[in-house]
């Protein structure tokens, strides 16, 4: 026990190592927030795509649903590689020449927007029939109809759902770390490789930790205070 | 108005949802500042018929003819023909993340293209009229349902429809409440307005 102690948990090491992970750190935040953003963007524009009526965006709805099958199936790691390695070697001007940091945000992007798109068509599809009916009574346009009563509830409904794969998707950036961005989980491992002590996973650990209880604290929040409302709607 | 003096004219309808017949061969018509009640037991196709006046379902056979222009041709302006229908639910459907006052506005400025400034007039005139100018800031979940069932009738009237059609307003209302919007009904056909509602009401 007390080797493990020593190993995992030094708290010299663990002064030590504090510094140079918290750089690290700083870099999977980074990676999260703007992968954050764009992922809600993306997914959204495919989960409308992907409700489009009419035969003339059945092309559109198909490659959206080839779009998700394909990077919901697809393990990140295998993507990160791809980017991250792939297309530098393309040497393609333009897009060749980044920093694996940029690379690593294109594929947490490109594989998260698969998750996430599913989440806001659930979303969608949640919101009862009767709702677009009244607005399409009223004379309201197609888009309209989204925009105006079926997206505000759609969205408010998922947002639970949406924390939670935020919170998978900040984790998964250390992935992106061990293909070649020097992010916290990066440091950590170099930190054991030069002083053969593992203290160094700790101290990301924590961070990760203390990134992650605080939206799951928040997810819990807002779910019971809907429950609440709910059930006063009911009476 | 159609040259036979009918504001809604239904020709020998028939509506199949696979293989089950809905709606035989039906006909009605409706006269401009007329109410029509469809009474009949549950399941026998009057809501179905009332969608099928706004094009919420397709029709499989005959015809109807709405203010002139036959719309079961597949060649109307659908969103132009719901603009001249109003149509209140049985479920009231009114959208729960919206103010009474936002619920009642949407048509008006999002099809009509009035100015918010506009709408809001014109809401405020039809929530006074239905007498729940006091609600106009509180979200439907705080409302009972005869309450916002009368909201859904301000919000079909905002459109400023040629025609209201009712799905069973009264289906889910306790006496009292059902009162209040078969009131409100009776109100609005004595100032003019054409009606076609669906009930089991006698009132």
């Amino acid at each position: 026990m007390h080797r493990v102690l020593h190993s995992f948990a030094n708290p010299f090491y663990f002064r030590q190592a504090l510094p140079d992970i918290w750089s690290g750190f700083t870099i999977n935040v980074q990676m999260m927030l703007i992968a954050e953003v764009l992922v809600l963007v993306f997914a959204l524009v495919l989960a409308i795509v992907r409700g489009l009526p009419g035969r003339g965006a059945k092309p559109f709805r198909g490659l959206a649903i080839v779009y998700t099958d394909f990077f919901r199936g697809t393990p990140l790691t295998l993507v990160a590689f791809a980017f991250i390695l792939g297309i530098p070697g393309l040497d393609y001007p333009g897009i060749s020449h980044y920093s694996n940091e940029v690379y690593g945000i294109a594929a947490l992007t490109v594989v998260y927007t698969a998750y996430v798109t599913e989440v806001y068509r659930a979303g969608i599809e949640s919101v009862h029939g009767s709702q677009r009916m009244a607005a399409r009574s009223l004379g309201l346009s197609y888009g309209h109809t989204m925009r105006y009563v079926v997206l505000p509830q759609a969205i408010r409904r998922v947002v639970p759902p949406l924390l939670n794969d935020f919170i998978g998707l900040q984790k998964d950036t250390a992935i992106i770390g061990a293909i070649g961005v020097i992010e916290a989980a990066a440091q950590a491992n170099n930190f054991a490789s030069s002083y053969f002590n593992f203290t160094g996973f700790l101290v990301a650990a924590v961070f990760f930790i203390y990134l992650t209880i605080p939206l799951a604290r928040y997810t819990d929040h807002i779910i019971k205070e809907r429950e609440l409302r709910e059930r006063a709607t009911a009476t | 108005m159609s040259a036979n003096g009918h504001f809604v004219a239904i020709e020998n309808v028939t509506k199949r949802f696979g293989d089950l017949e809905v709606l035989t061969h039906i006909s009605l018509d409706v006269e401009e500042h007329g109410v029509v009640c469809l009474i009949g037991a549950s399941g026998s196709g009057k809501s179905t018929l009332l969608r099928c006046v706004n094009l919420l379902e397709r029709v499989d056979e005959g015809t109807i003819v709405v203010d002139g222009e036959t719309i079961t041709n597949g060649k109307v302006d659908v969103n132009a023909l719901r603009r001249k229908i109003g149509i209140v639910f049985q479920a009231y459907n009114l959208f729960p993340h919206m103010t009474v006052a936002q619920n009642v506005m949407l048509a008006p400025r999002k099809v009509r293209g009035l100015s918010q400034s506009e709408a809001r007039s014109r809401a405020w005139g039809l929530l006074d009229r239905i007498g729940l100018l006091d609600k106009a800031d509180e979200f439907p979940d705080r409302l009972s349902g005869g309450q916002q069932q009368r909201v859904a009738v301000a919000r079909a009237l905002a459109g400023d429809p040629a025609i209201l059609l009712a799905d069973e307003p009264t289906g889910n209302l306790d006496s009292a409440n059902g009162e209040a919007v078969m009131d409100l009904l009776k109100e609005l056909h004595k100032s003019g307005s054409t009606i076609c509602m669906v009930t089991h009401d006698p009132r």
